[in-house]
């Protein structure tokens, strides 16, 4: 065979494997686009039910904006999203940088007390957050549902081992330099795990924009709702229209797809752009 | 890098300590001396000393609990510090159209988890499409019980967290394929070593601080395992609640208008203790490692 | 001594908080006078008004009540929020434990319970006797709490459950649509008949366990606690048989494999599929199972109520609860009388299938009015008449945990793990330590 049929082959052999594990993660994501395309007549369960919608409709995400005031919502969600990347990458980087980076007295114990906070169930805690959240006036406030998230054990692991792996000389050649701590920090570290950077985004954002509970304790007035909690509205008591919530479900998870989209890119950055060189 | 100050790294860790402070540990102290009184979600509660432990000791449905806790980070971790590799090399580097297979890969990560556990139900229960394949061929004879027996419902769990886990720690995978120096990687492709040689030889080596991070995380994450159980066994935690896990079983102790929240918050102390134990011995590992690698 | 306990708990929750927030503890401030009496003052003010999963299918009915009531008494302002059932009962207990409850709140008996017996609420039939002959006995009881003094709600909307059939699976095993099964027994017999005929396909009717052994066992006329409500005792002999023809069903076949632990939402979806002949559930369900599966719902009969040898029938109540923690008691309460008077109770159940709670609306001709033909008018012209019979069957002490518990030890008995009398043993064993508690 020849070089250039083998790589022709074992692109191809890579482009089945892709295809087959596209097939395996996008069933349930497929069911319920699919789903939410449905026509009103048509059946949901059983052996009659079709995986293609037999009358495609958009009529289904109109009956979502028409039950749930979405853009609103979706408003909110965004507010809480982007704040909570924004702490998240920020402070989770400055910490994981010093638990990476700096010798000090108690480090042990910091990092100690970050990985203790990625163990405990929110739910048990739950109502100190609340106590805590009511005693400065959060209660009722998109900074209340915020607050909980803002900073994560697992923002400042995950940046903490970006910043393990970046090679010492980077840094090394700034003190020569002559450079601050914290331009240090900014002007090199920083841009050099970019990579770890877009991972806490977008798990950042994936967190705010999914959560469920907390927000729901936490606000009180209908116009301060997120999008999950708005959602839940169009399963209720008296109706259960699987269309419309699966519509409503493929509203709230697009955000996160673009999301990811956009900043998947950045995985990329490092490698062959000399990014890491700095 | 010498001549700094005292200070300064307490400056950077600032915003994180004290945001984590307020809502983490602030609250978790406060676990922790619920965890000695036999407080309730309404009212009072007085100081029990240690009462709320030595029930631990004779509370079966916390050992039971526990064991499925184990085996479900036994089965999890190793799964989830593997194929999310395997995955990553799948859609690194350059070719047409990777980014888009690189979105939909991350797509169970975003899926709800009811559609989720709908969907596996389907698939696996008694009349679903796995087995009427075993049964076809003839691996089988009765359907398998993948959700009425405790064992089986945990395994189609277990396969319900692989398969969500896959795009997410993908993405961790690929960070950390972005952030190592590119022209090793190609460097290896180009010396011709055969791709299994070069996945042990020059990928692991160079992710191994990564691996150990989605290793621990994964564990964190596999030790507080409550929403697919939940989902897959439509809040029953299987026939009988024989597949109930430790944060299954805190919910159901401490949540709710009569929830006991003395007694939760004692086993929520002993899941944090296992769970750190856990993560101290994997940062051992990581130390060595590290050690190794600057060697 | 009191005092100590009490300052423990203060401490560990104050000490442990960054900010010490002066007065916040397990526990709520209260506005009421030493003796549980609302105070008497001007009807001024705003109040918060919270519901359970109405939004948006009601928004104009509950608005149009709020543009009335605000109207009637200037000065008013009532701010409506409607809480999704997932997560419902975390945010109520954790408002109850910060005291920021809603002024108004809608709640079942079993979640309301606890709370009552924890004096969140005031006593109504102190504060609001006056209205208290308005409503059905049997609604205002379910507000009770058992060996206490007083009522806590006042009554909302009811359903009491008729059991739909699917006419072309039911004619199949030879039965006939227009005599569906009066008895559980009978219901039971048709389902391993069914499933005989069906070889599979399709079953005769979804346990639901978790949905409905417990209101099963109180029509079989097995006694669920003694008479001072102490301890439970449906470990019966008649309690025996019932789960040893489960578990006969359930190991011939008669009851798909899957249907072990599921609950009364995957009951509907096997209706709403085609997979069981007879569902029993609230007519409500009518409508959902239309919006999910057209044709099923087209082939839809109803019948009354499964029951026992009692006769007696199940229903399910709301009500409506006015807190101590809310800073407007007075308006609280005269709103709450207001949404569910004769007059607006009949409205509500003109737009959707319940039943008002209030004893003169029930005399109104619309439910017996069957004339259009609809399952619906029957399923609610049944349930209706049912109500003279109907009680709330499953006892506030049947909280999550004991219905945990109980229902585990079933499940295993169902599937032949357990003996049917052991396991009922260990089931009121269980029910009884979180009864002692």
């Amino acid at each position: 065979m020849s070089p250039r049929l083998r790589m022709l082959a074992g692109r191809g052999g890579r482009y089945l494997l892709l295809c087959a594990m596209v097939v395996v993660s996008l069933g349930p994501f497929a069911w319920q686009l699919l789903t939410s395309l449905k026509g009103a007549q048509e059946p949901i369960y059983g052996a009659d039910a079709t995986w293609l919608p037999q009358h495609p409709t958009l009529a289904n995400y109109a009956a979502v904006a028409d039950t749930v005031p979405v853009w609103r919502y979706a408003g909110n969600s965004l507010i809480v999203a982007v704040a909570n990347v924004l702490t998240n990458c920020l402070f989770g980087a400055m910490a994981g940088y010093a638990l990476a980076r700096m010798r000090f007295r108690g480090r042990g114990a910091v990092f100690a007390a970050v990985l203790a906070s990625l163990v405990v169930p929110f739910e048990v805690i739950m109502v100190s957050v609340f106590l805590t959240v009511k005693g400065i006036g959060l209660v009722d406030t998109l900074a209340g549902v915020l607050l909980p998230g803002a900073i994560t054990g697992l923002s400042i692991m995950v940046l903490r081992t970006g910043f393990l792996a970046l090679p010492r000389e980077i840094e090394e050649a700034a003190v020569i330099d002559g450079a601050g701590e914290w331009s240090r920090f900014w002007r090199v570290a920083l841009p050099s795990v970019r990579g770890s950077l877009a991972v806490v985004a977008v798990f950042s954002f994936l967190f705010a924009w999914d959560d469920f509970l907390w927000p729901l304790i936490v606000l009180k007035d209908p116009d301060n709702y997120t999008l999950t909690i708005g959602l839940q509205y169009l399963s209720g008591t008296f109706t259960n229209d699987q269309r419309t919530i699966a519509a409503g479900t493929m509203i709230a998870v697009l955000p996160l797809i673009i999301v990811f989209l956009g900043l998947q890119r950045l995985f990329f950055r490092g490698v062959g752009e000399g990014g890491v060189k700095g | 890098m010498t001549g700094r100050r005292w200070y300064v790294p307490w400056l950077f860790l600032t915003p994180a300590l004290a945001l984590a402070a307020l809502v983490m540990w602030g609250p978790l102290a406060n676990t922790a001396v619920l965890a000695f009184t036999d407080a309730r979600a309404l009212g009072g509660g007085r100081f029990n000393g240690v009462a709320n432990f030595a029930r631990i000791g004779t509370d079966a449905d916390f050992w039971q609990a526990l064991g499925n806790t184990v085996t479900y980070m036994l089965v999890v971790v190793p799964a989830l510090v593997l194929l999310p590799l395997l995955l990553a090399m799948l859609v690194y580097g350059k070719l047409p159209g990777i980014g888009a297979f690189r979105a939909l890969f991350y797509t169970p990560v975003v899926a709800s988890m009811v559609v989720v556990g709908l969907i596996f139900s389907w698939v696996l229960r008694s009349d679903g499409v796995v087995n009427a394949v075993l049964l076809r061929l003839k691996v089988v004879a009765e359907p398998l019980p993948f959700l009425t027996d405790s064992t089986l419902l945990l395994f189609s769990c277990m396969l319900v967290t692989i398969w969500k886990g896959l795009g997410y720690y993908m993405v961790i995978y690929l960070a950390a394929l972005a952030n190592v120096p590119g022209d090793v990687l190609e460097a290896a492709t180009v010396d011709g070593a055969g791709p299994v040689r070069r996945f042990w030889s020059v990928t692991v080596p160079l992710v191994r601080p990564t691996m150990v991070l989605v290793g621990t995380l994964s564990a964190i994450s596999a030790a507080k395992i409550f929403a697919e159980i939940y989902i897959m066994s439509d809040g029953s935690g299987g026939p009988g609640g024989e597949a109930k896990s430790m944060v299954f079983y805190i919910r159901e102790v401490g949540l709710g208008v009569d929830g006991e929240i003395g007694y939760a918050s004692a086993l929520s102390l002993v899941l944090l203790a296992g769970t750190l134990a856990f993560s101290a011995l994997s940062l051992k590992l990581r130390r060595r490692n590290e050690e190794g690698a600057h060697a | 001594m009191m005092r100590t306990r009490r300052w423990f708990v203060t401490a560990a929750v104050t000490a442990s908080l960054a900010l010490a927030t002066a007065g916040c503890g397990l526990g709520s401030d209260e506005t009421a006078t030493p003796d549980g009496k609302i105070p008497a003052g001007e009807l001024k003010g705003e109040i918060s008004f919270a519901t359970l999963a109405l939004k948006p299918t009601f928004d104009e009915y509950i608005n149009g009540l709020i543009k009335k009531f605000e109207a009637d008494h200037p000065g008013t302002k009532i701010n409506w929020i409607d809480l999704p059932f997932a997560g419902a009962q975390e945010k109520i207990t954790t408002d109850a434990q910060a005291g920021t409850l809603p002024d108004v709140v809608n709640l079942n008996p079993n979640f309301a319970q606890k709370l009552e017996k924890q004096g969140v609420f005031f006593d109504l039939e102190a504060n609001a006797g006056d209205v208290k002959p308005a409503y059905v006995p049997g609604a205002w009881d379910a507000f009770k709490v058992p060996g206490q003094p007083g009522g806590y709600a006042l009554p909302w909307y009811l359903t009491s459950e008729v059991t739909m059939v699917n006419k072309d699976l039911y004619a199949k095993a030879g039965f006939d649509p227009a005599k569906p099964p009066a008895t559980i027994d009978e219901a039971l017999d048709q389902a391993k008949k069914i499933a005989e005929v069906s070889k599979g396909a399709y079953y005769g009717v979804h346990p639901a366990l978790e949905n409905r052994f417990i209101t099963d066992l109180a029509k079989l006329g097995v006694p669920l606690l003694n008479a001072d409500q102490s301890a439970w005792t449906f470990n019966t002999d008649a309690a025996v048989q019932y789960v040893t023809k489960l578990r006969d069903l359930y190991q011939g076949k008669a009851i798909a494999a899957d249907w072990l632990t599921q609950n009364h939402s995957k009951a509907t979806e096997a209706y709403s599929a085609g997979q069981t002949a007879l569902f029993p559930s609230g007519p409500n369900f009518l409508k959902v199972v239309k919006q999910n599966a057209p044709a099923v719902a087209a082939n839809t009969v109803v019948g009354p109520q499964l029951s026992g040898p009692t006769g007696v029938t199940n229903m399910s109540v709301m009500g409506l609860l006015v807190p101590k923690a809310g800073k407007n008691p007075r308006l609280a309460l005269e709103f709450a009388k207001f949404v569910t008077n004769a007059e607006n109770q009949l409205a509500f159940a003109k737009i959707v299938t319940i039943l008002p709670s209030t004893t003169s609306s029930l005399s109104d001709p619309y439910f017996t009015d069957i004339s259009d033909g609809t399952p619906e008018s029957l399923a609610r012209k049944l349930s209706a008449a049912q109500l003279a019979k109907a009680q709330n069957l499953t006892p506030v002490q049947f909280d999550d945990r004991t219905k945990a518990a109980v229902i585990g030890k079933i499940q295993l008995a169902v599937k032949g793990d357990l003996d049917p009398k052991a396991a009922l043993d260990e089931a009121v064993a269980e029910a009884n330590k979180l009864l002692a508690k």
